[in-house]
């Protein structure tokens, strides 16, 4: 093109514009190789901006649709959770069983050296997400803590024990009545003597395996104990028994909040029934360092804006 | 240089006045073109955007919004729009009237068994519980009237979110106080009976409330390791008012200053309660779950490859 331009500018006596047509077909020409392909990475890169705006926003998820439910916690915060668990059952057990400095140690020595075979499989069911309820650490601390007690108190001290666990378990009870009582009148418009008429059968009728743990009972209805209609349908209007029978859509009510009532402990804190601690020779078995690391990735997650 | 190409291009075209040859001709439309696409280029390249692309126009906005409503929403008309409304409430139209009158049916069965209603007043009740139901219908019809085809997909939007309150408005509520056929109740009812339908609604109440605290004190059980002497003193203070509205960090935070309630827990208790305040709580959050493809807007080709 410029070998033609200066022919032409020869023929048409126009040699003036020979130089610029050169100077402008160079700069066509760098601007073709450097710059036009750094202006279409912009355009890609403006184009998957577009598309990165369309991504939802994590803190956001919670009202979304496809909220999936509570996320599972990570295992070195669940080891800590378990932990926490069980030295509160052995505070217990210090101030109502009276154990002597012996039974203390033995005690103490059993939780520290045991505490991570006895609870790892629940630790483990409980990292998964979708079994959020079905695992109850409160029950487990409580039967594995029974279980070392066993072995080292008197019958009358392990009564002591027991007592306190019958005690909890009526107050469990109680609690999932009222929840039980609670969604049935919301679908049934109950009056106030129908749930007295309700609660009472409820209590005759009661299984402790009925409570499966805190949260089944009051963060997923999904896992509520089926209530058997024949119970209930004899203090039941028409209309009423009519309602009972169809199902309504199970709701889970996920919050990720609920490790906020655990209590935690570390690994590194040994376990202590009162001023007596677990003996030095038994190891404290470190949290490994992917586990850390995952629960490290979370945190720094979660703080994200 | 767009001066001299300027200068160059009116010589040239004078020239090929003088001339006539096709070569000037030829020279006059080069110099022309190589003028624009200077222009052009450098001021795409100012802004960013590639020589080659098409400029973009008013419309294409308006055209990717309506394109990213029609992923995002569904595309009914008005007949799928009623269909939908009455689909979520309770299936069909025949339906929803069974329901609906089922639901206030149970409400008056209730009200019924604590003050026992007479003829003249469940006749009246039955009268407006077909008011009632005829006034969600004609609300559900004035919804759905300016619903029609020549609808912005903003428009359309406003017009699906009104509808599925008002759906979800009258799903959620078994008895809407607002009712006409409620307003009925209240007017017909003496004294006594209004008394007796409060005094159970109390009752009512007083087992939501206990649902609450239970849940409460069951958490702090958890949290603090209680013995039943202090389950049953912390009890007392959890059926408190200010608390059945709090939630549990809310009702720590409380607890932990309170004098009396130090008397309740022991040192190591308090302390711990204290501390969990203390300590930076990190909450996990739940992940994002995969948004249906329909949602997000499909990239569109590259024009030019890269290199």
């Amino acid at each position: 093109m410029s070998l033609s331009c200066i022919r032409l500018g020869r023929s048409l006596a126009l040699p003036r514009i020979v130089l610029p047509t050169s100077i402008l077909c160079l700069s066509v020409g760098l601007v073709v190789v450097f710059l036009l392909p750094g202006s279409l990475h912009a355009q890609q890169r403006a184009v998957i901006g577009n598309r990165v705006d369309l991504i939802v926003d994590p803190q956001m998820v919670g009202i979304l649709p496809g909220f999936q439910g509570p996320v599972a916690n990570s295992k070195p915060q669940l080891l800590r959770q378990v932990r926490g668990l069980i030295q509160n059952e052995l505070s217990i057990i210090y101030e109502l069983c009276g154990l002597d400095q012996k039974q203390q140690q033995m005690l103490v020595d059993l939780a520290e050296s045991e505490w991570k075979v006895k609870t790892n499989a629940s630790i483990i069911k409980s990292t998964q997400e979708h079994v959020y309820g079905t695992v109850d650490l409160d029950g487990l601390s409580e039967r594995v803590v029974r279980t070392w007690l066993e072995s080292v108190a008197t019958t009358d001290q392990l009564n002591k024990y027991d007592e306190e666990l019958a005690d909890r378990m009526r107050w469990r009870q109680k609690a999932l009545i009222s929840k039980v009582l609670d969604s049935l009148e919301a679908k049934l418009n109950l009056s106030g003597i129908q749930l007295e008429q309700i609660e009472a059968i409820l209590n005759e009728k009661w299984k402790d395996r009925w409570y499966r743990s805190l949260e089944a009972t009051f963060d997923n209805s999904s896992l509520l104990p089926d209530i058997r209609t024949s119970w209930i349908s004899p203090f039941l209007s028409d209309a009423q028994k009519a309602a009972l029978v169809t199902r309504d859509p199970q709701t889970r009510f996920g919050t990720p909040l609920g490790s906020l009532d655990f209590p935690s402990m570390a690994i590194e804190n040994r376990f202590n029934i009162g001023p007596t601690k677990s003996a030095d020779s038994i190891e404290l078995e470190p949290v490994s360092n992917k586990a850390a690391k995952v629960d490290e990735v979370r945190a720094v997650d979660a703080k994200k804006p | 240089m767009q001066k001299s190409l300027s200068a160059s291009f009116r010589i040239a075209f004078f020239q090929s006045l003088v001339t006539r040859s096709w070569r000037c001709i030829a020279i006059c439309t080069l110099l022309l073109w190589f003028i624009v696409w200077s222009s052009i280029s450098s001021k795409s390249l100012a802004q960013g955007i590639p020589v080659n692309s098409i400029p973009e126009e008013e419309e294409d906005q308006e055209v990717a919004e309506a394109a990213a409503l029609r992923g995002a929403l569904p595309r009914m008309n008005r007949q799928q729009m009623e269909e939908y409304m009455y689909g979520s409430l309770g299936g069909s139209k025949a339906a929803f009237h069974k329901l609906k009158r089922e639901s206030i049916r149970r409400e008056l069965d209730r009200v019924n068994s604590i003050c026992t209603l007479s003829e003249d007043q469940w006749s009246k009740l039955n009268e407006a519980i077909e008011v009632d139901i005829q006034h969600i219908e004609s609300r559900i019809t004035s919804l759905l009237s300016g619903y029609d085809g020549k609808m912005t997909p903003q428009m359309l939007q406003d017009m699906q979110q009104r509808v599925w309150q008002f759906a979800s408005s009258l799903e959620s509520k078994t008895t809407d106080h607002n009712a006409i056929w409620h307003k009925v109740l209240k007017s017909q009812l003496t004294k006594e009976q209004l008394k007796l339908i409060d005094f159970d609604d109390a009752k009512k109440q007083a087992n939501r409330n206990r649902t609450i605290y239970l849940k409460h004190l069951l958490s702090f059980q958890r949290k603090l390791g209680l013995s039943s002497n202090q389950r049953l003193k912390l009890e007392e203070w959890l059926k408190r008012d200010d608390y059945l509205h709090l939630d549990f960090q809310k009702i720590c935070f409380e607890l932990s200053d309170s004098a009396d309630v130090a008397e309740i827990l022991n040192p190591g208790q308090m302390n711990a309660l204290k501390e969990s305040l203390t300590i930076p709580v990190v909450i996990p959050l739940p992940m994002p779950a995969p948004l249906p493809m329909r949602l997000i807007r499909p990239i569109p080709a590259m024009q030019v490859p890269i290199k």
